[in-house]
């Protein structure tokens, strides 16, 4: 019974140690407070000093940090960020040319606006609300389908493969770091091409008037 | 004065190239006037009205409308002007498509703030004023040239700016709409006593106004009251051109027949047929360089 105990209480302190290395929305449903501290390498040796016979104790916190360690095992996972900047970097651009692309057909337009009396201001409020809207509820639906993605990837996880190791959502600073990164390349990508648009409609409108 | 213009000055930069579009301009207009601008292509007609509109600055020289500097106004203060001043109307592109005609009459009212009441009885008041209050729930693809125009001019007028300057308005138009847009223009003049400025290429639209003044080259050549019906038409610089091509094709023509009658030598009449020729060509250089196919 006792070893029993103990490879649970290891379970649960190689939970906490995955959610504090990986740094990724995963970890553990309880923790006890009293495994945080404790030396699991020698609680190995004193497992293992129990009997003679037992040949091998796999403590799932040497296995986790092992992991991470091997370039082979832990590169799929940073492949994995590098696609996710990747993918945002991609998308900012593709925002970029397709918003400048539309203001672009739209010049003629806005230099209309600034002829009838719009400021920088109002023609960039203007172009925002019309263009803003699109862009926030494509990042709200990013985020929610995101996060219904990893919580039933918890519920599968925790249902299926481990009935000791529970996995929850947790949010460390660098995944909010990284979330607002990606928001942020977002919103300016949306933001850059109206106020050059603006910035274009407003400073020699009798070039756009004689186009 | 409404427009007081001093030594205006325009000096266009493309690459390396400098060009003078206006050379020392002077000319003025009075509260209420209604004024015609003409002259042939590049003499500086729209040039002139841009600045006059704040909407490109001036290279020297000094603007003043309503007492109003516009060659030393801020940007701010050029955005204010262009809201409050002074209502464009330009040969095309003066609408949205995307907006009704009432939306686009509003538009200059958005810019200013007015409150969405104030914003539909002005717009109700404007339509009447261009009889078009049957169509100000269409767009401006489904009205006419006509009908655009004078939704333009409605928009021109929507924050009740003091002067309308109108840049070729019946450019695009057939001569009966031309003549209903130029009423509608001095309806607005003579009923809201509104100072307008307008650029045109057409005698008859021209004529409409309270004095014509031709620019060329740069600078105001003659400032003149229009020809009123049943007077005579003095000779324009352009019929005397033609007049005087018309007679040296007659001088070539005699000159053939005395070539074939043997009264000049072969010499003495190639001799004065290039003369001819070459004279004929400079005139019909200057004819075309005066916006006239001959």
């Amino acid at each position: 019974m006792r070893g029993r105990s103990a490879f649970l209480a290891l379970f649960m302190s190689v939970a906490l140690a995955t959610t504090l290395f990986s740094g990724i929305l995963r970890g553990a449903d309880a923790v006890d407070p009293l495994t945080r501290a404790r030396d699991v390498e020698g609680f190995g040796d004193e497992v293992r000093a129990l009997d003679p016979n037992v040949e091998g104790v796999d403590i799932a916190e040497t296995i986790v940090r092992r992991a991470s360690e091997n370039v082979f095992l832990a590169g799929p996972k940073r492949v994995e960020e590098l696609g996710v900047y990747f993918a945002t970097l991609v998308s900012s651009l593709g925002v970029v040319l397709v918003v400048s692309k539309a203001f672009r057909s739209r010049s003629k337009e806005l230099t209309v606006m600034t002829i009838r009396g719009f400021s920088d201001g109002q023609l960039a409020a203007t172009l925002l609300v019309e263009n803003m809207g699109m862009t926030l509820f494509s990042i709200a639906l990013g985020l929610g389908v995101g996060l219904v993605m990893l919580r039933g990837e918890n519920v599968v996880y925790n249902a299926v493969y481990s009935s000791v190791l529970l996995r929850r959502l947790v949010f460390p600073p660098s995944a909010l770091v990284a979330l607002a990164t990606v928001v942020g390349l977002l919103v300016l990508s949306t933001v850059a091409p109206i106020l050059l648009a603006v910035r274009h409609a407003s400073r020699n409108p009798v070039w756009r008037i004689e186009e | 004065m409404a427009i007081v213009v001093k030594d205006l000055v325009k000096i266009y930069t493309t690459g390396s190239l400098e060009v003078q579009a206006l050379r020392g301009l002077n000319l003025f207009l009075g509260e209420g006037e209604m004024v015609s601008l003409v002259g042939p292509s590049g003499s500086g007609k729209t040039t002139l009205l841009n600045i006059i509109g704040g909407l490109d600055r001036a290279s020297a020289g000094v603007v003043t409308v309503f007492g109003r500097d516009v060659t030393r106004m801020s940007p701010r203060e050029l955005v204010e002007y262009r809201r409050d001043t002074v209502g464009h109307v330009f040969q095309t592109m003066n609408l949205i498509p995307t907006l009704t005609a009432a939306e686009n009459i509003e538009l200059p009212m958005v810019a200013l703030g007015v409150t969405g009441e104030k914003r539909r009885s002005r717009v109700g008041e404007l339509v009447d004023v261009v009889g078009l209050r049957d169509r100000m729930g269409h767009k401006p693809g489904e009205l006419s040239g006509g009908e655009q125009q004078r939704v333009a001019l409605a928009a021109a007028l929507a924050n009740d700016p003091p002067l309308v300057l109108a840049d070729e308005p019946t450019g695009e138009l057939d001569t009966a709409n031309a003549r209903i847009v130029v009423e509608y223009l001095s309806k607005v003049n003579r009923e809201m006593g509104k100072t307008i400025l307008m650029v045109t290429h057409d005698p008859a639209v021209s004529r409409a106004a309270d004095r014509i003044l031709r620019i060329q080259d740069g600078v105001v050549v003659t400032d003149v009251a229009p020809l009123r019906e049943g007077a005579e038409a003095p000779a324009s610089y352009d019929d005397i051109l033609r007049r005087r091509i018309a007679e040296i094709d007659a001088q070539l023509a005699g000159l053939d027949d005395g070539f074939r009658r043997g009264e000049m030598t072969g010499d003495a009449y190639v001799e004065r047929q290039t003369g001819l020729k070459r004279t004929r060509a400079v005139l019909v250089e200057e004819l075309h360089r005066l916006g006239v196919v001959h």
